[in-house]
């Protein structure tokens, strides 16, 4: 499997009477753009609106973030299963717009029953900017307007991602039309020349590297579309499936902190340091595709055994196991890093803390052969973050937290893709 | 993954005051075989019968097929997920009662709408014979007589074209007829604690030379659950190990599909492709796993799914050729086609094994076919017409679901009523001759 990822160094996005690439500024027609997202929006109204690193802007209600992509011409699209038929991800050329990113904002749709998960918030400036990814990339934010609520049903706050059906169909649209969003902008620079060219080809390499793969834990994705995983198998992928939108976000909004959303698959940070040592000094196997989601010892061992049983079968002498989430999931991935050690896998563990008082461990589960954590940063704590000049995408923070222009007291678990360890994040812990 | 399979040779299976293994006589206490699998809720009673390869004798309304095993060391138990929790297959030592089948049998039960799938006949001699491997075997035959009662079909449900409807008890009796031949075949295995095997064979998928092509068997099964767990709506190829696959990780399930083409429990612990793939590998190929499909994808975009997902799995294991078997009917027919179009598109050479459906002279046999597809080993015909002589012994029944005949008379069936007539992953004795 061969991928030709063609990368354009996007300076800004301008909105302009034609769609084009002009010296590193990509010009947007909005109408077209948005006449583009209509064609298949159940919404009343879609808006579209950039912000830029360094501007008074923060954006709320943030739900998928993901970087624009296109695949070259020729037969396929880009997020297979979702926009095109699920096949051809990982092969071919695709064209990237590097520095851009598409963020999909609604408030909570009707028959929502939102939970604290639900708030993610991006700061294009100040200290909040200082912890989120998305503070310096441009971002073409998309936002989704419902029509009035004529039900408003009670919200109960426990159910964690309670829906009804329309607001299942609302929040399926809005993931839709993120990634429709970002394979428009991408194809602007169709007829530009790319100034990189990536290959990614896992090749033979020496046979005495060690072989490591990527044990890729599930914690919301949408594999080709599809994201009713419940208890299953572990599968194989290769990581240009995954690099190449196999992988978006599922329907499934867990913290922003450790959102994965497409744009980190996209951008796994893991898979790439992975490609960068294919052949140095690793041998890169492939990736195990596993999901924890099991809700009985007995299924969660299944789960277990099964990913590992797949490392050994890519002949792997070593494993990265993340991203580590809470609950349920947490303590299946556990088990793979114990089962792996004891059956001669060496494990390197990818983490995000969630200490809520000082001496907490900040994991669930642990389990001693779980000797080698990558943690990247502590979801509790909290931040001030100053008023703002402009908010895009709502007026008030969810859960009662304030109004969104304000001066904010919140923990950054809210600040998206503050710490998820497979996201090129900014935190780093400190061992006192 | 390394499994140790020891072989105990069974000859004869005599009923007898203690159930032991001596030599290669296989001793069955009845009453103790049935105190180890009753009371059970939806089953009253067992009837246990020996049939004998060459006998006058004819088993009719077979559900499952187990060949004895149980677990020396190693996991808890064998048919994980089934008979306890669902640890990892195919590791440790596993004994076997190699030469003998434990064969399941039930008439229809209250509130089953059956189809011709139903029925599958194992006959012990005669023409019919050669038409199913079970006439090698010695069964032990567990007739399954249910508890009385049970909630009818509503007639509105009662249609001749749906597959398999069944009440909820008539389910649960199905269930405890395969959980209830399973359970006797590890009880039968487990007789042969601390007795020396004729011979043991080890299983473990070692090095071989990289240079070697690298094989992967895909198995579309057509009702078998995984660990416990049966699921038609899974999207995605489930890679196992082989060791898995023949330790009973994989046992029968879900709904009863053709007896030719049935995968009971049997053809999974002792399936001819995994034992050849074994055999060559580091011969002439490096066997890189199995990818087992459980799936009934309906739609286009779901088979899309399934056969995508195969292919990649396949290229991640290093696959530069690919077993599909079996090849069947009905939907399955397009995927496993969808998935040899894709295989030798993206260069991975493809065999399949298939049955033959040919209805009338000059059938093509398929319902579905790609140009691709071209290297098919056949194991029969499904719709031979078979006229099966009279017998002196009938298990499992006295009537043979197709047409409604006595069982014990002379019959007229189509090969597919013969249980493992032509399943092209077990070891059939029919093949194709071209003409």
């Amino acid at each position: 499997m061969r991928l030709e990822l063609a990368s354009y160094d996007i300076k800004d996005v301008v909105f302009s009477d034609s769609d084009g690439l002009v010296n590193g500024v990509l010009h947007v027609n909005k109408a077209a753009l948005l006449d583009h997202l209509s064609e298949v929006s159940p919404f009343e109204a879609l808006d579209v609106e950039i912000a830029r690193p360094g501007e008074s802007v923060r954006i709320v209600h943030a739900l998928d973030v993901v970087e624009p992509r296109a695949k070259a011409p020729g037969p396929g699209r880009v997020f297979p299963g979702l926009l095109g038929p699920p096949l051809g991800a990982g092969e071919g050329r695709s064209l990237r717009l590097g520095g851009v990113a598409v963020v999909g904002a609604a408030e909570p749709f009707a028959g929502e029953d939102h939970w604290a998960f639900r708030e993610a918030v991006i700061e294009m400036s100040g200290p909040g900017a200082d912890l989120c990814p998305f503070s310096k990339t441009v971002n073409v934010v998309v936002k989704f307007v419902q029509g009035a609520r004529t039900d408003e049903r009670e919200k109960t706050n426990f159910g964690v991602d309670a829906w009804d059906d329309d607001a299942r169909r609302a929040i399926e649209a809005s993931r839709l039309l993120t990634v429709r969003a970002a394979e428009y902008l991408a194809r602007i620079a169709r007829d530009a020349q790319p100034d990189e060219v990536s290959i990614y080809e896992l090749e033979p390499v020496d046979e005495s590297l060690p072989k490591v793969a990527y044990i890729h834990h599930n914690t919301g994705a949408a594999l080709y579309g599809w994201s009713d995983f419940t208890y299953d198998h572990a599968m194989l992928l290769h990581p240009n499936e995954i690099m190449d939108g196999a992988l978006v976000l599922s329907t499934r909004f867990v913290e922003p902190a450790i959102r994965d959303c497409t744009y980190f698959h996209q951008n796994n940070s893991i898979i790439h340091e992975l490609y960068d040592r294919h052949g140095k000094d690793l041998e890169f196997v492939g990736v195990v595709f596993f999901s924890g989601f099991g809700s009985t010892m007995e299924l969660k061992e299944t789960e277990s055994d099964s990913a590992v049983k797949l490392a050994h079968m890519l002949g792997a002498d070593a494993a990265i196991v993340s991203p580590f989430r809470s609950g349920h999931s947490g303590v299946a991935f556990m088990m793979v890093c114990q089962k792996c050690e004891r059956s001669g896998i060496r494990v390197s563990v990818g983490v995000s803390q969630l200490v809520p008082g000082a001496g907490e461990p900040g994991l669930n589960h642990w389990v001693p052969e779980a000797d080698a954590l990558v943690t990247s940063g502590n979801d509790r704590e909290t931040i001030k973050l100053p008023a703002v000049n402009k908010v895009i995408g709502g007026t008030d923070l969810l859960n009662d937290m304030g109004r969104a222009d304000s001066e904010l007291e919140i923990e950054v678990r809210h600040l998206y893709g503050l710490s998820a360890p497979m996201g090129p994040t900014r935190l780093a812990p400190a061992l006192y | 993954m390394k499994l140790e399979l020891a072989s105990f040779q069974v000859d004869d299976i005599v009923l007898a005051p203690e159930t032991r293994l001596s030599g290669t006589i296989l001793y069955i206490n009845e009453g103790e075989l049935k105190d180890h699998l009753l009371p059970d809720p939806f089953i009253e009673d067992i009837r246990i019968d020996v049939a004998r390869p060459g006998e006058n004798a004819r088993i009719v309304n077979a559900i499952d097929v187990v060949e004895p095993r149980d677990k020396v060391t190693g996991p808890e138990t064998v048919f994980p997920g089934r008979l306890g929790p669902p640890t990892q297959a195919g590791s440790g030592t596993t004994n076997r009662l190699a030469g003998m089948a434990v064969v399941g049998t039930a008439e229809p039960f209250v509130g089953e709408e059956y189809w011709y799938a139903r029925e599958a006949i194992i006959d012990m001699s005669g023409a019919g014979a050669a038409y199913s491997p079970f006439s090698e075997t010695v069964n032990l035959v567990l007739h399954f007589i249910p508890t009385a009662g049970g909630e009818e079909l509503d007639p509105a449900r009662r249609k001749q074209f749906v597959v398999d409807t069944r009440t909820r008890d008539a389910e649960n009796r199905m269930k405890a007829t395969r959980h209830l031949t399973l359970k006797a075949a590890r009880f039968l295995a487990s007789k042969t604690k601390g007795l020396t095997p004729h011979h043991t064979r080890t299983y473990a998928l070692g090095p071989a030379d990289p240079s070697l092509p690298g094989v992967v068997y895909l198995c579309k099964s057509l009702s078998a659950s995984i660990y416990g767990s049966f699921s038609t709506t899974r999207k995605w190829v489930v890679p196992l190990h082989p060791n898995e696959m023949m330790d009973g990780a994989v046992v029968n399930f879900g709904f009863l599909i053709a007896a030719n083409f049935r995968d009971c429990t049997y053809a999974y612990q002792r399936n001819a492709v995994v034992e050849e793939l074994y055999s060559r590998h580091g011969v002439d190929l490096n066997f890189r796993g199995v990818l087992f499909y459980s799936a009934f994808p309906y739609t286009l975009e779901e088979k899309e799914l399934e056969a995508g997902s195969t292919v990649r799995t396949a290229k991640m294991l290093g696959a530069d050729a690919a077993i599909i078997a079996p090849l069947s009917d009905g939907h399955p027919s397009v995927e496993t086609m969808m998935i040899c179009r894709l295989c030798e598109e993206a260069g991975i050479s493809t065999a399949i094994g298939a049955g033959e459906m040919t209805a009338n002279e000059g059938d093509p046999g398929f319902t579905h076919w790609v140009p691709q597809a071209d290297a098919l080993v056949f194991a029969g015909d499904s719709h031979t017409r078979l006229a099966l002589p009279a017998v002196e012994r009938v298990i499992g029944g006295h009537r043979v679901l197709h047409g409604d005949q006595e069982a014990a008379g002379e019959i007229e069936v189509e090969a597919r009523q013969m249980l493992g007539a032509s399943n092209p992953a077990a070891p059939t004795r029919l093949f194709g001759r071209l003409y």
